[in-house]
């Protein structure tokens, strides 16, 4: 006979160990286990029968590997975890027999120094192992950094944060990776390439978050502290590898001051920061001496004008058509069935030249730190805001000619409904009354700046303007699959051949159809052309319409049909209707004792039915040939072709759908221009 | 050369008129005498003040030797006044006395305990308590040493190998089991891993496209009425069964008297409640148990001709029907396809996650409500709280087990016993 077997020696009662027992088996507490696995990554498992991995008989137990609480047992965190509970027990005994100066020289020779760099090197053999995990931590620390400081999050812990935070940001603007950016409910996406590798993380909106007491914050501490390390590790490679040194410079009073980003001094091989220079200095002759009179800053103003200073505006536009002619070419599908591939993004270059030319001063409504930070990371160099908004600033002067463009997300209002402006004081900047506009620079909102970085081009303005209804803010990163509605593109980049003409016809055909009821005699017309011509216009960005020919043909055909138009603009064309309008015809035709057949809607019809018919034909060729194909295919191709199929029917018609409102849309508003 | 600065005067000069004040009778013997001694100087081997200085002196580096011996003789300084005499050139340390001040001579001891250099402060006493209680002392001094930890140019460490101790088995190296690299377990419904961020979903933009924006608010609205159903639900349950508690406590067998009759004068006689009347079952007979057969027999039939009916009937239309199922099929595949994609999704999480009593916390809404909808980013709402999502993912992503946070400590359990001392006396006398 076989040797009996003693239950719980092997399988899954081996492999997997409860968590009291990982706690007993290295005599650490329970908070202490939690963080050394989470130090350590080591994460609750799942056996497959929790009979057989334990024997006890409460169903809520948590798992782990054995071999990982084992593996544990080498940490030298271990070590410093047990020495932490010697020492704490020496400084209570201390404090317990009074001798608090025992205690305190204890706690400050003997305290054990926790260092996770071996952690991090044996979580993430490879820096690119190290990016790849970044989302989270960035994410958690651009969280903290913004987080009101309580109890629970102590103001070192957040100042730590808010200090890697903006190191890395840094770090993102001398080399331009910035990629992408989104506004959303919740916060402001961001996505950065490093190193090829996509890295995309959420900031808050300041001041909004809420510390309730759901969170658990001493696991979150954990967190913190180990993604601090991890990011502070990860800016000094980044650093050391465009030469900067690190960490850069912490000017500690003008963030005490609000300047956030422009609190740290880059230093290192190749850092110019001119224009920054010259105007830190004035705007600190300026501080020095607040009683300057305006005559003196006037000559100075002159002065550097003179020195050619200012100039520095135009150079860089130069250097920016340069550069943008060697772009990255972009994959264009060579068939029309082709895939389509995914197009690079911008390169560095491309993204340090956007807004290179460009002077912005952000008004003291608009969030300034993403603002300063994305058109930083977009090659711009000066950018200005309110005193109210910190240091650090290109100017605080809101009437400074260099400025090119302002953002502003104020509502426009009335002339005389807001107060008259204080007299400013002598020397001070010179105050701007709300809603006047300075001549000679662009007024956007702050989507302008999202919207153009997210296209990787510079919008239209105007579209952006005080007070004008933005274009909605779509998220960069829905691509639209082929076959489906893309709002982006024009309507002839993505309507079918005959979709167009189809959809005119129908129109057509309503409106012929209305017509019938004044003047059935005037339908002599040549519908193929007018619709060709009308599904051009549609499209509107077709290239090669010679605007003359359109229009004029545009107003013979309102001489012909004024009904046209009065249709277009009601937008009555539910099927109904047209129903009740062949009933109305026929009865009409009996009356006069015609054969209705023999009406005039023959024509169209006849035309329409000729159209579709050469369509239907079409798809039922190419029906057949489908199904031919199908014979051929396995089973399983078979019924994955299917599911592709109806997947792609389901996208085009929602997508049909839409481009037809769209279509519909056009035509009212170009009635409406007409 | 004279010592006066007047300009030259005439010799006395008691008055102005006569031929005294002329000017060739002018004092000028001053000059004269000047110029004589400048001719004389010349004579002497020229003039001293016209001379270069190095004509004039030499520097005498060495001292007169026999000078220095005569002094030194004269006033014979003491070996100590030489000793002292050697002084830095930093100035001595002051030696006044400070009132409040931490540093004493190390003799007196100084008046107050706070002056002690060894003194704690009530805020550092209240820290070290918390530490000792918390047993989680750390060094102060920042670990700021920075360092590349994926620099390529770490060697390992070289051991000596002593030839003396080769026949001693070289420790293991420490190898990490292969189940560390093992992925956490995702709590989402599909089991595929969860991204840390989620790309967001195109009606979440502060100012969406309407069609995104009303997809996504038709979805959460359909999930929101299916709950709120269900909870509605739950309610009514909850009533029946609130209700039934509370007759079964109202009518537990106890007589009811009638209150009311009693009250307008004519008393009921002594009444069962309902339950006590009914009979017991009797026996039945053997013709009804016949009976009894032959109707469930007849059901059983009625029930199978149904049922065959139905399989006809469904028979005939199979076509159709295979039709429908395909489509059906068809549906739930792309439905499945939609997550065809590497991430899981983080809404919808298995039913039953590992560990832990608590389910993880339910994802809050997020979603801007039609009348909060704005095309400023000046006057956007905010959605959710990120603190809460960032808890959450790491929950769902199988990191963490789900708990609470503990707020209020348990406290040991107080048993409350008699003292019996006072009781358990004796009486003397007996």
């Amino acid at each position: 006979m076989a040797k009996i077997k003693k239950k719980g020696t092997s399988g899954q009662a081996k492999n997997y160990i409860t968590r009291t027992q990982a706690v007993r088996k290295l005599q650490i507490s329970l908070p202490d286990f939690r963080r050394l696995c989470i130090f350590k990554g080591i994460y609750p498992r799942e056996p497959r029968n929790k009979k057989k991995a334990s024997r006890t008989s409460t169903p809520n137990t948590t798992f782990y590997y054995t071999k990982d609480i084992q593996y544990l047992l080498h940490e030298p965190l271990l070590n410093k975890f047990r020495d932490q509970k010697a020492l704490a027990k020496k400084i209570a005994r201390s404090l317990g027999r009074g001798e608090v100066s025992d205690a305190a020289r204890l706690e400050k020779n003997h305290a054990p120094k926790l260092t996770l760099d071996h952690v991090i090197k044996e979580r993430y053999p490879t820096f690119i192992d190290a990016l790849r995990d970044l989302d989270d931590a960035l994410s958690l620390l651009f969280l903290f950094a913004t987080l009101p400081s309580s109890d629970h999050v102590p103001h070192k812990t957040i100042a730590l944060c808010q200090r890697v935070c903006h190191e890395f940001q840094h770090y993102l603007i001398t080399t331009n990776s910035l990629r992408k950016s989104f506004l959303s409910i919740k916060g402001i996406y961001y996505q950065a390439t490093i190193q090829g590798q996509d890295i995309m993380w959420l900031v808050p909106y300041r001041f909004v978050q809420r510390v309730n007491g759901d969170v658990d914050y001493r696991i979150m501490a954990t967190f913190v502290d180990f993604y601090t390390t991890l990011l502070s590790f990860v800016n000094f490679r980044l650093y050391s590898s465009i030469g900067l040194r690190y960490p850069p410079k912490f000017d500690t009073r003008s963030d005490e001051n609000g300047a956030e980003l422009a609190a740290f001094t880059l230093e290192g091989r190749n850092v110019t920061e001119a224009p920054k220079a010259i105007e830190s200095s004035k705007a600190k002759a300026i501080d020095t001496n607040k009683e300057v009179s305006k005559e003196v800053q006037a000559k100075v103003d002159k002065v550097i004008k003179a020195a050619g200073l200012d100039k520095t505006t135009d150079e860089p536009m130069a250097d920016a058509t340069e550069e943008s002619n060697d772009a990255i070419d972009r994959f264009e599908p060579a068939a029309p069935e082709a895939d389509t591939l995914p197009q690079p993004d911008m390169s560095g270059k491309d993204a340090g030249a956007l807004f290179a030319p460009f002077t912005f001063y952000i008004s003291r409504e608009a969030p300034k730190a993403p603002l300063e930070f994305i058109l930083r990371a977009f090659g711009c160099k000066r950018v200005g805001w309110d005193a109210v908004m910190g240091d650090g600033a290109f100017t605080h002067d809101e009437t400074d000619p260099r400025i090119t463009h302002q953002i502003v997300d104020r509502p426009q209002l009335p002339e005389g409904s807001l107060p008259p402006v204080p007299a400013a004081a002598e020397g001070a900047t010179p105050k701007v009354k709300p809603g006047t506009r300075i001549p000679g620079r662009t007024y956007v909102q702050p989507q302008w700046v999202w919207d153009c970085v997210n296209d990787g081009k510079l919008l239209r303005a105007d579209l952006y303007g005080p007070g004008a209804t933005l274009p909605p803010h779509l998220s960069p990163w829905v691509k639209a699959s082929r076959g489906a509605y893309d709002p982006r593109a024009s309507l002839a980049e993505q309507e079918d051949e005959d979709e167009a003409e189809l959809a005119e016809e129908d129109d057509e055909a309503e409106d012929s159809d209305e017509e019938m009821e004044d003047e059935p005699a005037a339908v002599e017309k040549p519908v193929a052309e007018e619709s060709e011509d009308e599904s051009v216009d549609g499209g509107m960005d077709i290239a090669g319409t010679d605007d003359d020919e359109s229009e004029s043909e545009e107003e013979d055909e309102e001489e012909e049909f004024p009904g046209v138009e009065e249709e277009a603009a009601s937008e009555s064309d539910d099927d109904d209707e047209a129903a009740r309008n062949q009933h109305q015809r026929e009865l009409e035709a009996e009356a006069a004792g015609l054969p209705f057949s023999a009406g005039a809607t023959d024509e169209s019809a006849k035309k329409k039915s000729a159209k579709s018919k050469k369509v239907a034909a079409k798809k039922r060729q190419e029906d057949e040939e489908l199904e031919r194909q199908k014979m051929m295919m396995s089973r399983k191709k078979r019924k994955l072709l299917e599911k592709m199929m109806y997947s792609n029917k389901k996208t085009s018609d929602e997508a049909a759908k839409l481009r037809s409102k769209r279509r519909k849309l056009e035509k009212g508003e170009k009635a409406g221009q007409k | 050369m004279s010592t006066s600065v007047d300009a030259p005067q005439q010799f006395k000069q008691p008055s102005r008129k006569g031929k005294k004040a002329w000017r060739k009778n002018v004092d000028v013997t001053e000059v004269q005498e000047g110029l004589r001694q400048l001719k004389d100087a010349e004579i002497q081997g020229g003039l001293i003040s016209e001379k270069p200085s190095e004509e004039l002196f030499i520097l005498d580096t060495t001292g007169d030797q026999q000078v220095r011996q005569s002094i030194a003789k004269k006033h014979k300084t003491l070996k100590a006044d030489e000793i002292i005499a050697q002084r830095s050139a930093i100035p001595a340390l002051d030696g006044r006395k400070r009132m409040n001040s931490n540093i004493t001579d190390g003799v007196i001891e100084p008046k107050t305990k706070k002056h002690k250099n060894d003194w704690v402060s009530r805020k550092d006493y209240l820290r070290l308590k918390q530490v000792a209680k918390e047993a989680n002392p750390i060094s102060k001094k920042g670990n700021n040493e920075l360092h590349d930890p994926w620099a390529d140019d770490a060697e390992e460490p070289t051991v000596y190998e002593d030839p003396r101790f080769d026949f001693l088995v070289k420790p293991k190296a420490k190898v990490a089991p292969e189940t560390l690299k093992h992925a956490p377990i995702s709590l989402a419904a599909n089991g595929k891993p969860i991204p840390a961020v989620r790309m967001p979903h195109a009606g979440t933009s502060y100012n969406p496209v309407f069609e995104d924006w009303d997809k996504l608010l038709q979805e959460h609205g359909e999930q929101a009425v299916e709950a709120e159903k269900k909870r509605l639900e739950e309610e009514l349950k909850e009533q029946e069964r609130q209700r039934l508690i509370a007759e079964a406590q109202n009518n537990d067998g106890e007589v009811k008297s009638d209150d009311e009759s009693a009250w307008e004068g004519f008393e009921s006689e002594y009444e069962k409640p309902e339950w006590l009347n009914k009979k017991r079952p009797e026996r039945k007979t053997k013709t009804q148990r016949n009976k009894i057969k032959r109707r469930k027999e007849a059901e059983r039939l009625a029930k199978w001709e149904e049922q065959k009916a139905k399989k006809d009937a469904q028979a005939e239309r199979i076509v159709e029907l295979t039709e429908l199922a395909k489509q059906k099929e068809l549906e739930r595949a792309n439905e499945s396809d939609a997550d065809d994609s590497e991430e899981g999704d983080e809404t919808t999480l298995r039913r039953k996650p590992f560990g832990g009593k608590l389910p993880p916390p339910e994802k809050p809404l997020e979603l801007v409500l039609p009348d909060e909808l704005q095309d400023s980013l000046r006057l956007l709402k905010p959605e959710g709280n990120l603190l809460d999502d960032r808890f959450r993912t790491l929950i769902v992503q199988g990191k963490l087990e789900s708990r609470k946070p503990i707020t209020q400590a348990r406290k040991a359990k107080k048993k409350i016993t008699e003292k019996w001392m006072s009781k358990d006396f004796k009486v003397p006398g007996f």
